[in-house]
């Protein structure tokens, strides 16, 4: 089916859903997997976990849709329920203790090359991001794999633009610090 | 500056669109009971919704009738329950005329009264 020229707002997207529309929850997922994604991997550190913790947030958000009282703002709303969700999933980490997840790639099923080069840099990518406060990983994430502006970074993480901007600086040096000008180049190679 | 974007492409969980189908698909089968459920109240909240200004019209409308025929019926019933009375004990027309007005006669107009009632 054709993308339709004009998206349907979340302000719609959500009051369907409210009604049960499971085609507008689908394209509310969609479209924010990403950015939930963004902020779980900057506070849980791995893939894995942030995958979990997005579907969990996904099906809270559901529940508690009442609750969201600005409907236009729905991904600020959602990432604040992700960040609660990831917040509390990394207590639970740390009190079972359990053996971390990291290196483990959700694709590892795959053998191909590309695929073992990618899980590389994954695991790379997961363990220079783990040299980086949580707010900083979650400014740089969402600034650079989702597109997120300053703007709308500071009003989901609840900071000052300044501040978003800040820790996007202090993250992608940190970033380059621990990976190397070389590995950068190799992932703009890769995309 | 784009130029400064790092490249996180390795991380981002959209870049594999079938594996991005089959955790979408995760969520929204997760999803599946609640939806249901809300389907289910929508209905019923809907024709609510949706008889809700008829219903409150004529609901009005039926106030404003009854209660005007309330009024009508108390008013006229409140007349000829104080006449009824009035006959009943056998109270001169004109001390029933000054319970009406609320009014206290003087000593001489009950003088004056009794006399002429005499």
């Amino acid at each position: 089916m054709a993308e339709p020229t004009t998206p349907v707002a979340d302000e719609t997207l959500v009051e369907e859903v409210r009604r049960g529309s499971a085609a507008a929850f689908d394209t509310l997922v969609r479209r924010h997997y990403r950015a939930a994604f963004a902020v779980a991997l900057g506070t849980c550190g791995n893939a894995m976990d942030a995958e979990d913790v997005c579907q969990d947030a996904f099906l809270r958000a559901l529940e508690r849709l009442e609750d969201c009282r600005h409907p236009e703002r729905f991904a600020a709303w959602l990432l604040r329920i992700v960040r609660n969700r990831a917040h509390n999933f990394r207590e639970y980490r740390a009190i079972r203790a359990g053996v971390p997840l990291e290196g483990m790639s959700p694709t590892s099923s795959s053998d191909s090359a590309r695929d073992l080069l990618r899980a590389e840099l994954r695991g790379r990518l997961e363990r220079a991001l783990a040299l980086l406060s949580t707010p900083e990983r979650q400014v740089v994430l969402l600034h650079d794999l989702d597109g997120w502006r300053h703007r709308e970074i500071a009003n989901a993480l609840e900071i000052s633009e300044t501040r978003s901007r800040q820790y996007l600086f202090h993250a992608r040096r940190k970033l380059r610090d621990a990976l190397g000008a070389d590995v950068l180049q190799e992932y703009l190679h890769e995309a | 500056m784009k130029h400064d974007r790092v490249d996180f492409n390795a991380l981002d969980p959209t870049a594999d669109p079938r594996r991005f189908d089959d955790t979408v698909r995760a969520i929204t089968s997760g999803a599946a009971s609640e939806l249901v459920r809300r389907r289910a109240v929508a209905s019923v909240v809907g024709q609510i919704v949706i008889w809700r200004r008829p219903l409150l019209m004529a609901a009005t409308l039926t106030a404003l009738v009854s209660g005007t025929a309330l009024w009508h019926a108390h008013r006229s019933s409140q007349a000829a329950q104080t006449s009824g009375v009035v006959e009943a004990l056998g109270v001169p027309a004109f001390m029933a005329s000054w319970v009406r007005a609320d009014e206290t006669p003087t000593p001489a107009q009950l003088l004056v009264a009794l006399e002429e009632d005499r």
